[in-house]
């Protein structure tokens, strides 16, 4: 860990960080990777997020979770002690959010969940970096990285419920009870991979962000 | 049956504004203007058009851009004539702006409102003090932002930066 930690703080730049948020987390992350003309709406220009109603059913379920009364409409689920955990921390200098929707304290593994109608593969799992980052996260939070995590996919299914007559109907998102659980291990490799992506992002950020404010 | 009238007790004697005005880095010009008048509003509504006046004419003045302008033979650019006007107590001054007989390569930038808005938006979707600071020494530095637009967006800042504090 000391080596890494060495060759880390080489590439940690002297110009101080200048975020419009005061953390990197994974969805700022990704969304600079993928679209920064997003990026810079959503987080330098006060912009709307991106919210669809697949995103929002996602949160119910997860909040279902955090609350246990996921239990009704999916009796099968397996989740850990402790439920939507929230790890502050700081990886080579730049402060990281996360939000984990599952953790074990003892075996210091998680759980992903994920909902969609679409199923997840076992090669999709692996080329996820969201789990890379908050195994990441998790590794500068507890000192231990972690062995492994475990995504569960669990299925939707857009149907049609009628109201009364057949003009009066509505899609509705819903779950169909199949879950599907994948397991991924870690490699320090790969973390330290994703710790070097963080510092790159934040760097990159930080930049675009002073550029952006030098613009008024 | 008549009623007495109730003299005033106090007596305006006089009224002064004082004005810093940014030029440039570390430089800035002071001035004051000090009237006498027989009520506050009088006194202000002669003063304050002079304070405007002078901060259009010097706020960051040396960090202006000056426009380019290209000579062709036989022509040249009539320089800006400045007068004052000096009374007692009173400083009044005068720019008369200078009619190109060539064309101006750079035009006056035309995005002043796309820097309110920006800077607005800045303000409002920021979360770290460190990013308000920067965004506060870049509204004052703008030449895109009018004196008047600088003090609307001062309080915005003013008031982020109390609600950043009490998050804390």
């Amino acid at each position: 860990m000391d080596d890494d930690i060495y060759e880390l703080q080489e590439q940690v730049p002297a110009v101080k960080l200048v975020l419009p948020r005061a953390y990197i987390s994974w969805s700022q992350m990704n969304c600079w990777l993928t679209n920064k003309a997003r990026f810079r709406k959503e987080y330098f220009e006060n912009g709307e997020r991106l919210d669809t109603k697949f995103l929002r059913f996602g949160k119910v379920i997860h909040e279902m979770i955090e609350n246990g009364t996921y239990k009704s409409i999916l009796p099968d689920l397996t989740v850990f002690s402790t439920n939507e955990l929230e790890i502050r921390c700081d990886v080579a200098g730049v402060p990281v959010l996360s939000f984990i929707d599952s953790y074990d304290e003892k075996t210091n593994w998680f759980r992903d969940t994920k909902t969609g109608k679409i199923p997840w593969t076992k090669a999709k799992v692996q080329k996820h970096d969201q789990l890379l980052f908050y195994a990441t996260t998790l590794k500068w939070k507890t000192g231990r990285m972690p062995e492994r995590c475990f995504l569960d996919w669990i299925e939707t299914r857009e149907q049609v419920t009628e109201y009364g007559d057949f003009w009066d109907s509505k899609k509705e998102l819903n779950v169909t009870g199949k879950i599907i659980t994948f397991e991924r291990e870690f490699d320090e490799r790969e973390i330290l991979r994703m710790e070097q992506l963080i510092i790159r992002s934040a760097n990159e950020i930080s930049e675009a962000y002073r550029k952006y404010i030098e613009e008024i | 049956m008549s009623t007495k009238e109730k003299k005033p007790s106090v007596t305006l004697t006089s009224y002064s504004i004082k004005a810093i005005i940014p030029t440039g880095p570390y430089a800035n010009i002071q001035s004051e203007i000090i009237v006498s008048a027989k009520t506050l509003d009088e006194a202000r509504d002669y003063v304050l058009p002079h304070i405007d006046q002078l901060f259009e004419t010097y706020l960051n003045r040396s960090e202006r851009r000056v426009p380019v302008v290209s000579q062709t033979k036989g022509t040249e650019v009539k320089p800006i004539a400045i007068t004052e006007v000096k009374s007692a107590n009173v400083v009044d001054v005068t720019v008369k702006p200078v009619e190109p007989t060539v064309a101006v390569a750079d035009k006056a930038p035309e995005n002043k409102p796309n820097a309110v808005d920006k800077a607005t938006n800045a303000i409002n979707s920021c979360l770290t003090v460190d990013a308000l600071e920067l965004i506060a020494k870049q509204i004052e530095k703008s030449v895109k932002l009018n004196a008047m637009e600088k003090l609307d967006l001062g309080m915005l800042v003013v008031n982020k930066q109390k609600a950043l504090s009490a998050k804390k």
